[in-house]
Order: structure tokens, then C-alpha cells, then sequence
């Protein structure tokens, strides 16, 4: 999982800088206070470091546990209880740490206010890093909702599959007919989706089943389309058009060729997760810039669930393979 | 002289519309379908074809492709579902270009353009010979017994190995429709065999007994081409 590793590791590079920089801080502040003697001055030095260091790890784990895990999760009332006795216990701890037997009112005080701005310096952090978030998602959202009546359904889709209903009609066949309602359902479908933030998962599946219908008619009898599907809500609520790019990837760059061909797609929901697969030929003479296509659905993929998909693209031989899971359905 | 047609298109349900409207424009002869550029090619190697209906995006080998691939173009339809291609299309002499889905009126109208295109010139090739308009007759005349043309004003003269005709055309006509690699223009009025030039002077190109005459801005491509 890159995004979740990514993650991590950028935590722990922020938690050390803040606290090299918390020590270096204090041992400044004390260097005007002490005078002189080199013995005191280094037991006067390992007290600080000492201080700073428990009053930190206080402060991380008010954050990441307490806050995080309770507050911010819905149970305050967890929170509310637990606080209270937490710091006294840490304080009490504390202050056995330090050797200072005496002091317990003192520090108490102090990991309070302490607590109190580590919390404020977090939530800011928090609320910024969410706000931006939001900016860039809404961002891509709207550039989406072009996209999908320029490119998604694209013009020249549209005139394929109306020249292709138009040569069933032509010959009095009525499977034009049946293919106008799939057309108006792939139309509407663009139309109205594209306004909404999440949609049963069932609509998405039908939208690119109808696709593949179109796609059928335009390659005739050189493309064999494999597509299983197996779900276990479908009306669970996902975000339009999530995994309809990949399968128009597919059929893009499997479709590039003159001898015959096999796509594959399965589509797997269960009660942990989403799971699509697609699998195509790839021409490497032809088709330079297969993944190029699929940076826009890749961004959306990562600001919508950053720590709980996972998306594996790979050319394996002649096969260009898609792997995506989606855990916990999160919307 | 029905006008010989092929379709090339990637998409089988464009081919029945095709076949439709060929079907009800008796002018027409349909000699092939295709689904790709490189099958289509194939054909006409063997094939003689006056018209072709094109799509231009299709795997492996796009429209604009193939016709950079032909030695001798025919007359070209361009049959597309995008409208981006209709400037490059100029560059490659399309008679019309036509947006899918295509009405018959619409489909009519550019056939109708080849016709007269058609009508206009004094015959057409085919394998080996050329098919000539003669006193409202077509002669087929194989290539091997075309000594050469000479034109006389509105007229241009076939001289054979056993007999002349007289056919209502200009030199350039003529020119445009023979083979490059079997015949040379020589003079303003005159288009030979190759395989029949027994010598070539400063001057002339002797065919037989006949000296022909070179004209003062041929020398140089005759010269040249003839060497080869």
C-alpha cells in the first residue's frame, strides 16, 4: 500500500523534527539561566531533555490515541472519562521520572497547558490539512462533470452507436430499438450522475454493461468481451464513474488491432470490499500511452480513499492487467 | 462503365449501411469489404478499383496511412464519425468527406461527383490494358501493343502495333490515367511505350522506323528516367 506507507512515514518525520526542535528549544532557554560549572550544567541539560522528552510523548499520545481515536471518533463520552484519569496517572509517572517526589501539583499544571496547545497546534493542522482536501477534490469533482460531457461519453462514441442503431433500423431490424433504450440509459445515466456524490453501486454496473453493449457493436465478431460480475449489496453507494474509466481503458487499447482479441473484467463486491479486474491485450507498436488515460481516475482514487484502496496497473508480458480494491466500501 | 467501389471500415454494422446504398446506385459495382487497412491493401494488388469508401480511425493502419501506402490513388470518400479529420482529407484529394451516420441523399450527392469525374475522362485502367472511349465505344487496348499518343488538338491518337485510334481527349488526360512506370511523356503532344524505345538521341526517341521528338523541357526527365 504506497499511499498508507507514505503516510507513516511522513508522521514520523514530522513527530522527530518537532521534537528536535522542542529540545534545541529548550536547551537555549536554559543556557541564559544556568552560569557556569560544567557538571551541573550537564545534569541541568539531561533534566531538560528528560522534561521535554516525557512531556512530548504525552502530547503524541493525547493526539493520535485520545483525540484521534476518541474525540474525533465519535465517542467523547470515552474521552471525557479516560482524560482525566490518564493525566493523572502520566503526571504521576511523570514526576517519579523526573525525581522530583514533590511536585505533582506542578506538573500536573504544566502538562495541562502544555496539553492544551499541542491539542490546538493538532486540530489546526487537522482542519487545514482536511480544508485542502476538500478544495482539491471538489476541484476534480467539477473538472469531472466536464469531462463527462466532453470526453467520458465522447462525441464520436455517440455517432458510432447512432450509426450503428441507424443500420439495424436501415434493415427493419428491431434490435435498433432495444439499442436506442440502451443509448438513453448510457446518456442519462452521464447526465444525471455526474451532479450526484455517490450512486448504488448496481447503477454503475448497468452503465458499463450498456457500454459493452455499444462496444460489441462497433467491433463485431474480432472482440470476445468476458465480463462476470458477482454482487453482494448492489445497492451499496459508491461515487459515480469510479470504475468505469478502467474498463474504457481497456477496451481503448485492447481494441487496437486487426487480428482477434479477448477483454476481461470481473467485478466483485462482498461485505469487506470492492474488487475489479480487467484484463487486455497491449500493442506496444501502437498504444504508447495506456496509463496516461487513467491519472485523472488515479487522483480521484487517492483523495477519495487514501488509506484504503489499492490499485495495481502492470504489463505482464502482452497483457495490460488492472487490480483495484476498495475496502470498506467507504463513502 | 460502372464505377468499381471497396469499403474499408473497422466497424462491421458501417459495411451494411454501405452495401445498402451501393446496392441502389446501379452506377456502382462493389468489388470488396474490408475491415482493415492492410486486407484492403492486399485486394488491390490484384484488384482494379475506381472508388473507395474510407474510414480513417481503424487499428494498426489508419485511413491517411493506407493512402500513403498507394502507388495509385483512386477517387476517395472519406466516411468518418469525427469532423477533425475533414482538413487533412484536402490534402489527399478527397472527392467529399462524409460524418456518420450518413443519409442516402447525402451518400448520392458525393457518389454523384466521382460519376461526373468519372464521365469526364476518355477511359480507365484496368490490369494490363486501358479501356478507351472510341466513337462512343470503349476499346480495350492491352498496353503491350501501344506504341504511343500523339495528340492533335481535342484529339489524341493511339498508334498500336497494327492500328490507330482517335479518341476525344487531351494529352494530360491521358497522362493522368497510364501507369508512370509503363509510359513517358516526351513532348507536349507525345506519351510513349517504354517498353517500346529502341534508342534514345539528344533529340528524339526512336520507336521503330518513327523518330519522336523530345521537348526542350522534357530532356532532362527523359534523359534521367530513361537511363534507369
Amino acid at each position: 500500500m504506497p499511499v498508507m506507507k507514505r503516510k507513516t512515514t511522513n508522521f514520523i518525520i514530522r513527530t522527530l523534527a518537532v521534537y528536535v526542535g522542542l529540545i534545541v528549544i529548550s536547551f537555549l532557554y536554559d543556557f541564559a539561566l544556568v552560569e557556569s560549572g560544567g557538571n551541573v550544567q550537564y545534569v541541568k541539560f539531561y533534566g531538560v531533555a528528560k522534561w521535554t522528552t516525557l512531556t512530548y510523548a504525552w502530547i503524541v499520545f493525547h493526539n493520535k490515541v485520545l483525540v484521534t481515536q476518541l474525540l474525533l471518533n465519535g465517542k467523547k463520552i470515552y474521552y471525557a472519562l479516560l482524560v482525566v484519569p490518564a493525566i493523572a496517572i502520566y503526571a504521576w509517572l511523570f514526576q517519579y521520572a523526573m525525581g522530583e517526589v514533590d511536585m505533582y501539583r506542578g506538573t500536573i499544571t504544566s502538562l495541562l497547558v502544555f496539553t492544551i496547545i499541542g491539542t490546538a497546534i493538532y486540530l489546526a493542522w487537522l482542519y487545514i490539512d482536511e480544508r485542502s482536501n476538500f478544495f482539491q477534490l471538489s476541484a476534480l469533482k467539477r473538472e469531472l462533470e466536464i469531462q463527462q460531457l466532453k470526453t467520458q461519453l465522447n462525441p464520436h462514441f455517440l455517432f458510432n452507436s447512432l450509426n450503428n442503431i441507424y443500420s439495424y433500423n436501415l434493415k427493419n431490424d428491431t434490435y435498433g430499438n432495444d439499442l436506442i433504450l440502451k443509448l438513453s440509459q448510457l446518456v442519462r445515466f452521464i447526465v444525471e450522475s455526474s451532479k450526484l456524490d455517490a450512486i448504488p453501486i448496481k447503477d454503475e454496473i448497468s452503465f458499463i454493461e450498456n457500454y459493452i453493449a455499444f462496444e460489441k457493436e462497433r467491433l463485431g465478431t474480432r472482440c470476445e468481451i468476458k465480463f462476470v460480475k458477482d454482487l453482494s449489496d448492489p445497492e451499496r453507494r459508491i461515487p459515480p464513474l469510479i470504475l468505469f474509466p478502467f474498463i474504457e481503458n481497456a477496451f481503448k487499447h485492447g481494441s487496437n488491432t486487426i487480428r482477434n482479441f479477448l477483454i476481461e473484467i470481473s467485478i466483485d463486491q462482498d461485505a469487506k470490499q470492492i474488487r475489479l479486474f480487467t484484463k487486455n491485450v497491449i500493442y506496444p507498436s501502437v498504444s504508447t500511452s495506456t496509463k496516461t488515460g487513467l491519472t485523472n481516475i488515479q487522483r480521484r482514487l487517492e483523495l477519495l480513499w487514501p488509506a484504503s484502496h489499492t490499485l495495481d496497473i502492470k504489463t505482464k508480458g502482452e497483457y495490460f492487467i488492472v487490480d483495484l480494491v476498495i475496502q470498506g466500501h467507504a463513502n | 462503365m460502372r464505377i468499381r467501389v471497396m469499403i474499408i471500415d473497422d466497424e462491421p454494422r458501417s459495411h451494411i449501411i454501405l452495401e445498402d446504398y451501393i446496392e441502389r446506385i446501379p452506377e456502382l459495382q462493389l468489388t470488396g469489404s474490408f475491415l482493415n487497412a492492410i486486407s484492403a491493401h492486399e485486394h488491390l494488388k490484384t484488384n482494379n478499383v475506381d472508388l473507395i469508401f474510407l474510414d480513417i480511425t481503424m487499428p494498426e493502419v489508419d485511413g491517411f496511412s493506407f493512402l500513403r501506402m498507394l502507388d495509385h490513388q483512386p477517387h476517395i470518400i472519406i466516411i468518418t464519425a469525427h469532423s477533425e479529420f475533414a482538413l487533412e482529407s484536402y490534402e489527399y484529394n478527397a472527392v467529399d468527406y462524409l460524418k456518420k451516420p450518413v443519409s442516402f441523399e447525402r451518400f448520392t450527392k458525393a457518389v454523384n461527383k466521382v460519376i461526373q469525374q468519372v464521365d469526364h475522362l476518355p477511359g480507365r485502367l484496368t490490369t494490363g490494358q486501358i479501356e478507351l472511349k472510341i466513337d462512343r465505344e470503349i476499346k480495350t487496348i492491352p498496353f503491350n501493343t501501344i506504341r504511343y499518343f500523339q495528340s492533335l488538338g481535342n484529339y489524341i491518337k493511339v498508334i498500336t502495333e497494327h492500328q490507330t485510334y482517335l479518341s476525344q481527349a487531351t494529352t494530360q488526360d491521358i497522362e493522368r490515367l497510364l501507369p508512370r512506370e509503363l509510359f513517358i511523356r516526351i513532348h507536349k503532344s507525345y506519351i510513349v511505350n517504354r517498353s517500346k524505345i529502341e534508342k534514345v538521341n539528344e533529340d528524339t526517341v526512336t520507336i521503330g522506323t518513327i523518330h519522336l521528338p523530345i521537348g526542350k523541357t522534357f530532356k532532362k526527365y527523359v534523359r534521367d528516367s530513361v537511363a534507369k
